[in-house]
């Protein structure tokens, strides 16, 4: 029964466990360093350098190892940060209800209705380009979906009858939010959490490629944007875009996969009459 | 010839990767102006067999036996057969009729449509059907053109009856039609029903796991246990008497404003799960004359001298003469 | 309740708006640096320029001040929202809408074919839900959704532009345009915004046509689709008639709600194709640190966006009875 979506689970826990591999053990998977000059410039793929080297002549592969390092750190921290920040907000906004639930889903649902990129453009275009920028600004345009989210879970299981017998037997809030409303927003805290990686890799590209990243920084969005800013794709220099662009879509797979796998496990209806 | 006359009717569902029988060999039927009532708990298969006598399971599911309406073979018919069938003879008033109209479209609208997929009249006719079908279960006819949330329950239920009545057919299935109602408004719908077989002469199939309903509104009544036949007897003789274990535990189950508190009883033990059903007689774990067959043995349904037919070892005459 | 409901979707647009110009307001002036290193840099800009900016805008006055000089800038026609340092002496508010209507042109279009080819794969895949095809066409709309879509546009663009030669590699119209019959003109504008366009679209069908299976599913398995198969509608009746337009509503609030992915997505699509819209704009603003131009982008990006799903929501309003 549970096979055909065990094996997309299996698949994405494959391709995000491979990525935190290299980007783990990055020195001893290249020979080349980053920022080390080992070829002609703008050399396309050969057996010397797999994935053909940058205009300095520096190899891709290495980038793209090393770089997974950045983009996953960004990934994985933005996915927790707005994740917790959101979970918070959503459970204590669909919880107490009243002027803080009203308050709290104001300043959601503002965050939410702007364009998250001029957003993030502002935010990051005064806090200077930096790792660091890049993981704050996603985070506070992130955080809203998952509080949302949150909050319409915990406003329908406060309904249930299980939190009704929790109060008759004289549970105070504290006891049922612990007890009985956390556990259940568990696999849904856990889908998104998971979710938000994809959301934060992307983002971060696109930060990079804009140019609000630290262009000395060695991510798979800031070989993008020098890519993009040097114009490899019009002097036909693909494999540059290729490489790291391919690597954010697959992570973002993975993680998308992971998440269907924990959201299918509590939504029967979907998995098929 | 009966109206409709179910055979050896077996209905599986398609779990996942394996196929799980929701109906076994049940066998009934409906003369014209009758009522049947299809009695039983919540997965004994009642639901699935009125579906499957409008051919609306879902595609997965297998439907072995036979159907027969007014003497036409409903189980063999395919797609197009099946759509030019349904409503005319048999329709539906769904369980939950507070869902069986479309939220977003008028529910004269929707009744005007089940008029026009079978007959080419042209919509002024049909709008005039629908106003009369409105008058005649008892609704302003000037609510036509209302949508459904602009209803009350009642309302929406008598709705619902009238679009089954349409195209005029020789009977309606009911599914659980006062489950959602209080007995007020249930009161009003069983008083409607009564006044339209008597008036339009049509017979019912009320399914329902209330049998306090059926007793008001039934002549007949089969009583279903985990998706199997337990007991069909008419009316009167099932109430007065009721012979399977099952029905009798029903039956008392059901408290009476005159009588004597201390017979009210439960049913021990738990509602069979079609999932793991044991063997033998699928009621053997709950039922207080259970003997060695019964666990064994599946009872085939035996059909006894006044016209009812029961399931269970205790009326077999060979058992009867044999021991026990 | 129609009024009601528009006048409080009004009202809470106004609300959002005015957030956004507060936050417009004090997000430079909580950053390290004066507004007037930022605004009015005379080392950027010629020193009397400087110096008239810093007065218009109270740049070294206190805050208060400053904001009611920033809100009449905005309030008034057109806006003046300050000087670029990159198209100086061009004010930031005759920048912006040179370039705006390109951006208007690609999302606008991109939002109308994404939504309806999201919606149509949507209906297709819920109603074969569970089969080979679900699974298939799930997997390639995730697939797209989840990739990084400006770097889609890159491949598209290197493998259709530089390689095929068949679309051209930039730009939204060619340069010698003026004085071509309107048609030339009109196709040549359709090929340069095509390959931006088709990459905007395949990134984001998905966030429709998944929603659209869903809700779908949902909606397939609701009484009053059992009853109008019931009634002997085919499926495809059944589908469309009924169920599709049942999931289209929360359709219309997404639409709403997705736009400001959608104006995300053109910025950077623009930057891939050099196609001068809003988005290359906030590039070349981000390359050269021109605050001024940028805070003029978030506003005037936000308020097409606030006003854009106050559109959808007065659509809506005229679409779903129940609000009527």
């Amino acid at each position: 029964m549970r096979l055909p979506r065990d094996r997309r689970v299996l698949v994405g826990i494959s391709i995000l466990g491979f990525f935190t591999f290299v980007a783990i053990f990055a020195p001893f998977l290249t020979p080349y360093g980053p920022h080390q000059v080992s070829g002609p410039p703008y050399s396309s793929p050969s057996f010397q350098h797999w994935m053909g080297t940058d205009e300095l002549g520096e190899d891709i592969m290495s980038q793209v190892i090393f770089g997974a390092r950045i983009s996953l750190t960004v990934g994985f921290s933005v996915a927790l940060a707005a994740t917790l920040i959101g979970s918070l907000v959503g459970l204590v906004s669909g919880f107490y209800r009243g002027a803080v639930d009203e308050a709290l889903m104001r300043l959601t649902d503002v965050v939410l209705i702007l364009p998250s990129l001029p957003l993030a453009v502002i935010l990051a275009a005064y806090l200077g380009p930096s790792v660091q920028t890049i993981i704050e600004v996603l985070t506070v345009t992130g955080w809203p979906l998952v509080a949302r989210v949150v909050r319409s879970q915990t406003l329908s299981l406060r309904e249930r009858p299980f939190v009704d017998a929790e109060r008759v037997i004289g549970a105070g809030n504290a006891r049922i939010m612990f007890r009985v409303i956390i556990p259940n927003l568990l696999s849904l805290i856990a889908a998104n959490a998971v979710l938000a990686i994809t959301a934060a890799v992307v983002g971060e590209a696109g930060l990079d490629f804009i140019g609000l990243g630290n262009p000395s920084v060695v991510s798979w969005g800031t070989m993008l944007y020098w890519s993009q800013n040097l114009n490899a794709i019009l002097r036909g220099a693909w494999w540059w875009m290729l490489a790291p662009g391919l690597c954010i879509a697959l992570v973002g797979l993975g993680a998308v996969l992971i998440s269907i796998g924990i959201e299918n496990i509590f939504n029967p209806r979907l998995r098929g009459r | 010839m009966a109206l409709l006359e179910v055979r050896g009717l077996c209905i599986d569902y398609k779990l996942q990767n394996r196929y799980l029988r929701a109906v076994d060999n049940v066998a009934f039927q409906i003369d014209e102006g009758e009522v049947l009532g299809l009695a039983g708990e919540s997965g004994s298969g009642k639901s699935t067999i009125a579906h499957s006598i409008l051919k609306i399971l879902p595609r997965s599911a297998r439907v072995s036996g036979s159907i027969l309406i007014d003497g036409t073979e409903v189980v063999k018919m395919d797609d197009r057969e099946a759509r030019a069938y349904r409503w005319k003879v048999v329709s539906l008033v769904p369980q939950g009729s507070m869902n069986a109209f479309d939220p977003v479209i008028t529910i004269g609208s929707q009744i005007v449509e089940s008029i026009r997929i079978h007959r080419n009249v042209d919509k002024a006719d049909a709008w005039r059907r629908t106003r009369e079908l409105f008058s005649l279960v008892g609704i302003p006819e000037g609510r036509a053109k209302g949508y459904p949330h602009e209803f009350s329950g009642g309302m929406k239920q008598r709705a619902a009856i009238a679009m089954a009545l349409s195209l005029n057919p020789k009977l309606v299935i009911l599914d659980e039609p006062t489950t959602a109602l209080d007995v007020v408004i249930q009161r009003q719908v069983l008083g409607l029903l009564a006044r339209l077989r008597r008036e339009l002469g049509i017979s019912f199939l009320f399914v329902t796991h209330d049998l306090s309903v059926l007793s008001e509104i039934a002549t007949k009544v089969a009583v279903m246990y985990a998706g199997r036949l337990a007991e069909i007897s008419n009316s009167e003789t099932l109430f007065a008497s009721p012979r399977h274990p099952y029905s009798r535990a029903l039956i008392h189950a059901i408290p009476t404003l005159s009588g004597d508190l201390s017979l009210v009883r439960s049913i021990p033990g738990v509602p069979a799960n079609i999932l793991n059903l044991p063997p033998g007689c699928k009621f053997h774990p709950r039922c207080p004359y259970v003997f060695d067959r019964c666990r064994k043995e599946e009872p085939q349904l035996l059909h006894m001298d006044d016209g009812s037919s029961i399931a269970c070892h205790l009326f077999d005459r060979r058992e009867k003469n044999g021991g026990e | 309740m129609n009024r009601g409901y528009l006048v409080r979707r009004a009202f809470y647009a106004f609300v959002t708006f005015l957030i956004v110009l507060v936050l417009n307001f004090i997000i430079p002036r909580l950053m390290p640096g004066s507004p007037v290193q930022y605004f009015a840099n005379p080392k950027i800009l010629p020193s009397i320029e400087a110096k008239l900016l810093t007065q218009r805008f109270g740049l070294d006055k206190p805050v208060w001040d400053q904001f009611l000089l920033y809100i009449t800038g905005v309030f008034r026609w057109p806006p003046d929202l300050g000087v670029s340092y990159t198209y100086y002496p061009a004010p930031v508010w005759s920048v912006i809408m040179n370039y705006l209507p390109w951006t208007l042109l690609l999302v606008g279009s991109a939002t109308v074919v994404t939504a309806v080819v999201g919606i149509l794969v949507g209906i297709w895949i819920g109603s074969k839900q569970g089969t080979k095809t679900d699974t298939v066409v799930t997997s390639v709309s995730l697939f797209f959704w989840t990739m990084p879509f400006f770097w889609l546009g890159a491949i598209l663009l290197w493998f259709f532009s530089i390689y095929l030669h068949v679309f051209p590699a930039g730009g939204a119209e060619s340069t010698n345009l003026s004085g071509m019959p309107i048609l030339n003109q009109v196709a040549d504008i359709a090929e340069h915004a095509f390959l931006p366009g088709l990459t905007l679209t395949l990134a984001a069908f998905a966030g429709y046509s998944l929603i659209m299976r869903n809700t779908i599913v949902e909606e397939l398995g609701q009484d009053y689709v059992t009853i109008a198969t019931a009634k002997g509608l085919s499926h495809r009746a059944v589908l469309f008639r009924h169920a599709a337009r049942n999931a289209l509503l929360p359709m219309i609030t997404l639409i709403g709600l997705n736009l400001g992915y959608v104006v995300s997505g053109a910025l950077l699509v623009e930057v891939v194709f050099s196609y001068p819209g809003v988005g290359w704009l906030t590039y070349q603003a981000v390359l050269s640190h021109d605050y001024p131009l940028l805070q003029g982008l978030f506003l005037v990006l936000s308020v097409a966006v606030i006003i854009a799903n106050f559109l959808a929501d007065v659509v809506y309003s005229f679409v779903d009875p129940r609000i009527k």
